[in-house]
């Protein structure tokens, strides 16, 4: 309406006459309303958690669909738990009530009106109890002048821990990363000896030498960020990245 | 590996968003994660980035609030005014979490099952479970299962266990989670008696007469819906105060034997146990004695004896002696039943080290039989794991001290990085936080220690007050002769024995210390 608006201003003005001239004006020619590209719904989902356990209780899931239009959903075939329906605004995820042979993941996706979104949740065993338990966080490596300096954990209750020597943090060693089950069974990955069940790769061992965080995925990718922070606008060297360890 | 996203070719800083190595960063630290994507504070902050697992970068407005929610959507952050964990319900409403174990210090030494008091971060792990960071250490957080009533805790302490007939009152402390009024109960026919019947600290005053030495009294303390008890013990010390040797063994016991670690019980009984003096590897199977206090000598274990019942094959007893062969420390419980750690070999295990045996805590009835009360001797990967019996793990646990309750406490691991661990007398293993101060105290609540320094006594008062103990007889030489009236220049630890005398065991000896009384 913007554009249009002062188009249709002009074309009265102009049928009025006012011009001080005899000769009849032109006749207006009629100017085409651009019709406007057709616009894509869009569509978002949450929920306020994306982690349950099993036999836990049910996750509200909500579609925003910008376009209005009704909302479907679905859950992969043979995922565990359930939908409390298939379509609607907002939908329940119901975990499963049984035993979960091992954590899962479940992708829920939404769509309607050509747009199409989907939201993982994570389902996981009920703890045995509750309570504050202490954790392994290294193996017998030998590396007791270690200390753990990283954690992060995984959507199947893993813990992994990344640790260094106990020096001063410009002259600390190559990084020690340890997984560590739910069941506190602490596993190296990575150490002076090993990465990840292989010889070490030097060169790539010590890219994490400084790793400031990291995460993993529910493929068991691990995430790093390495690398010394720049400020902007700078032209020094700087290696800020994101590595990924598969 | 690879480059998910940045570059770390020479670059102008700039945060800008792309796939891959077009994409640009500054300062990004991952905070979060969900199952695809990581979450980034970038440029100090200022920026949240969001990267997919396939290294699209794109700037959000902020970060997904539901990433660190539990399975009900509350999230938990540590409460710095009340050092309490706090939950904020999807609503936004508030409350302390109360119900969980919190560490009664500000900088424990080494991780322990309690949440901190300064502050931590929560890591989720699935459900209710979280991970807690203390100065980079983790532990595993389990919230309470959603709808699942408060749990309200009471926890009783005392400066000591030890009293005497006519002795000083016994300051005793109740610790009602919940706040609400605390009463307290003697056992019916127990002796002495409480200073108040409520209230969150009460005086137990000992009786004045006469009384069975070693008499247990147990008080019980309830509140909300809750009860707690705690067991002291009245004992009685004939000696005057000095320093006496003791027999460990009889003068027919074989020579080549030599005593390896001692326990006390609720009655002035000292137990020892013996193995041969040869190299640590090949020791032989171990002899128990039983020293009553007035030094009478029982064997309870011989090469040919097990509790008075002839070892054979036949009743697997030489088998329960061979399970003996690595004990690291035991105690005794009122009921005269015997608590042994053993490691395979003498060797503890490391986190996740595979073993074909593993450590446990044997029990002895007063009878003979033996069982595993907790832990497992069977084929194992090294770990500290709290539970039930076998399912219990422990690292290399060593027996410190028990309480008339029927708990064992554990020293389980090396130096500094040791766990302190508490067996009930079912089996049931958690992880406390510190040792009861009363458990190795003499009847005012000190604790005493060889001070290698000085190489004398060092006495704790139950205030934390350390002095050097000067009215006991100290020897002359370096290496004292019998009757060993004295105590000696080397180390030595101290096991209580009654409220006012401890046994004196420097790995070759033993001496009875009677303190002033």
């Amino acid at each position: 309406m913007r554009i249009l608006f002062p188009l249709l201003l002009c074309a009265v003005l102009s049928a009025c006459g006012g011009g001080g001239s005899d000769s009849p004006a032109p006749a207006p020619v009629p100017t085409p309303v651009p019709t406007p590209p057709p616009v894509a719904a869009t569509l978002t989902l949450s929920s306020p958690t994306v982690r349950t356990v099993t036999g836990g209780s049910a996750i509200p899931l909500t579609a925003t669909l910008s376009s209005g239009a009704a909302v479907r959903w679905q859950l992969p075939a043979g995922a565990p738990g359930s939908l409390s329906a298939d379509t609607g605004t907002t939908v329940r995820y119901q975990p499963p009530a049984g035993a979960l042979a091992a954590p899962a993941t479940v992708t829920v996706t939404a769509s309607g009106d050509g747009a199409s979104a989907s939201l993982t949740l994570a389902v996981t065993p009920v703890p045995t109890a509750a309570g504050v338990f202490t954790m392994p966080w290294r193996t017998t490596t030998g590396a007791t002048m270690h200390v753990p300096r990283l954690v992060t954990t995984d959507f199947a209750g893993n813990t992994y821990v990344v640790s260094y020597v106990d020096a001063a943090p410009l002259r600390r060693g190559s990084a020690n990363l340890t997984r560590i089950a739910p069941d506190n069974t602490a596993t190296t990955l990575i150490s002076d000896e090993t990465w990840f069940g292989q010889p070490v790769p030097q060169e790539t061992l010590r890219r994490l030498d400084f790793i400031s965080s990291f995460a993993a995925d529910r493929a068991g990718n691990l995430y790093f960020v390495a690398g010394e922070a720049i400020a902007p606008p700078s032209k020094r060297a700087s290696n800020t990245t994101m590595g990924r360890s598969s | 590996m690879s480059t998910l996203a940045g570059s770390s070719e020479p670059q102008v800083g700039a945060m800008t968003d792309g796939t891959g190595s077009a994409a640009r960063f500054l300062d990004p630290q991952i905070v979060d994660a969900d199952f695809d994507h990581l979450y980034v504070l970038d440029n100090q902050g200022a920026a949240v980035r969001k990267v997919s697992t396939a290294g699209v970068v794109t700037t959000i407005q902020a970060l997904p609030s539901n990433l660190r929610a539990d399975q009900d959507g509350n999230t938990y952050a540590y409460d710095p005014a009340t050092t309490k964990l706090k939950r904020t319900a999807p609503g936004g409403t508030t409350s302390l979490v109360t119900n969980l174990p919190y560490c009664s210090e500000v900088t424990p030494v080494s991780p322990r099952s309690c949440l901190p008091i300064s502050p931590y971060q929560l890591i989720p792990a699935g459900g209710a479970t979280y991970i807690v960071v203390s100065d980079g250490y983790p532990r595993r957080l389990v919230l309470p299962a959603a709808g699942s009533p408060p749990v309200t805790t009471l926890a009783l302490s005392s400066p000591t266990l030890r009293t005497t007939a006519g002795g000083s009152a016994i300051p005793l402390s109740a610790n009602l989670s919940s706040g609400g009024p605390v009463t307290w109960q003697l056992a019916d026919g127990a002796p002495g008696t409480l200073s108040a019947t409520s209230g969150a600290t009460v005086n137990y005053i000992p009786p004045t007469g006469a009384i069975v030495p070693g008499t247990a009294v147990n008080i019980v303390a309830s509140g909300d819906g809750v009860r707690a008890s705690l067991t002291l013990a009245i004992t009685a010390e004939s000696r005057p105060a000095g320093v006496f040797e003791m027999p460990w063994r009889n003068s027919s016991e074989p020579t080549m034997h030599r005593p390896h670690s001692i326990a006390t019980d609720i009655a002035g009984n000292t137990y020892v146990l013996s193995y041969t003096d040869a190299a640590p590897t090949r020791r032989g199977t171990p002899h128990l004695y039983r020293i009553a206090p007035d030094n009478t000598v029982t064997v309870l274990i011989d090469d040919a004896s097990w509790f008075g019942i002839p070892i054979s094959a036949a009743n697997a007893n030489d088998q329960n002696a061979g399970r003996l062969a690595w004990v690291s420390g035991f105690a005794a419980d009122k009921e005269g039943n015997l608590y042994f750690a053993v490691t395979p070999g003498g060797i503890g295990l490391a986190p996740g080290q595979p073993s074909t045996s593993g450590p446990a805590i044997l029990k002895v009835a007063p009878g003979g039989g033996m069982w595993v009360l907790a832990g497992s001797t069977d084929a194992q990967t090294g770990a500290l794991t709290d539970g039930t019996g076998n399912v219990a793990r422990f690292l290399d646990p060593t027996i410190v001290g028990a309480d008339f309750d029927g708990n064992i406490y554990v020293r389980d691991g090396d130096g500094d990085d040791a766990t302190l661990r508490k067996v009930t007398a079912d089996g049931v293993v958690s992880t406390p936080a510190v040792l009861p101060k009363g458990i190795l105290a003499d009847r005012d609540g000190a604790n005493y220690a060889y001070d290698a320094a000085s190489t004398r006594l060092a006495r704790t008062s139950a205030t934390g007050v350390r002095t050097l103990v000067t009215n006991v007889a100290y020897c002359a030489d370096g290496t004292p002769v019998p009757p060993l009236a004295c105590l000696g220049s080397t180390g030595y630890n101290l096991m209580p024995s009654t409220a006012v005398s401890y046994v004196v065991f420097d790995g070759v000896s033993l001496r009875r210390l009677v303190l002033a009384h």
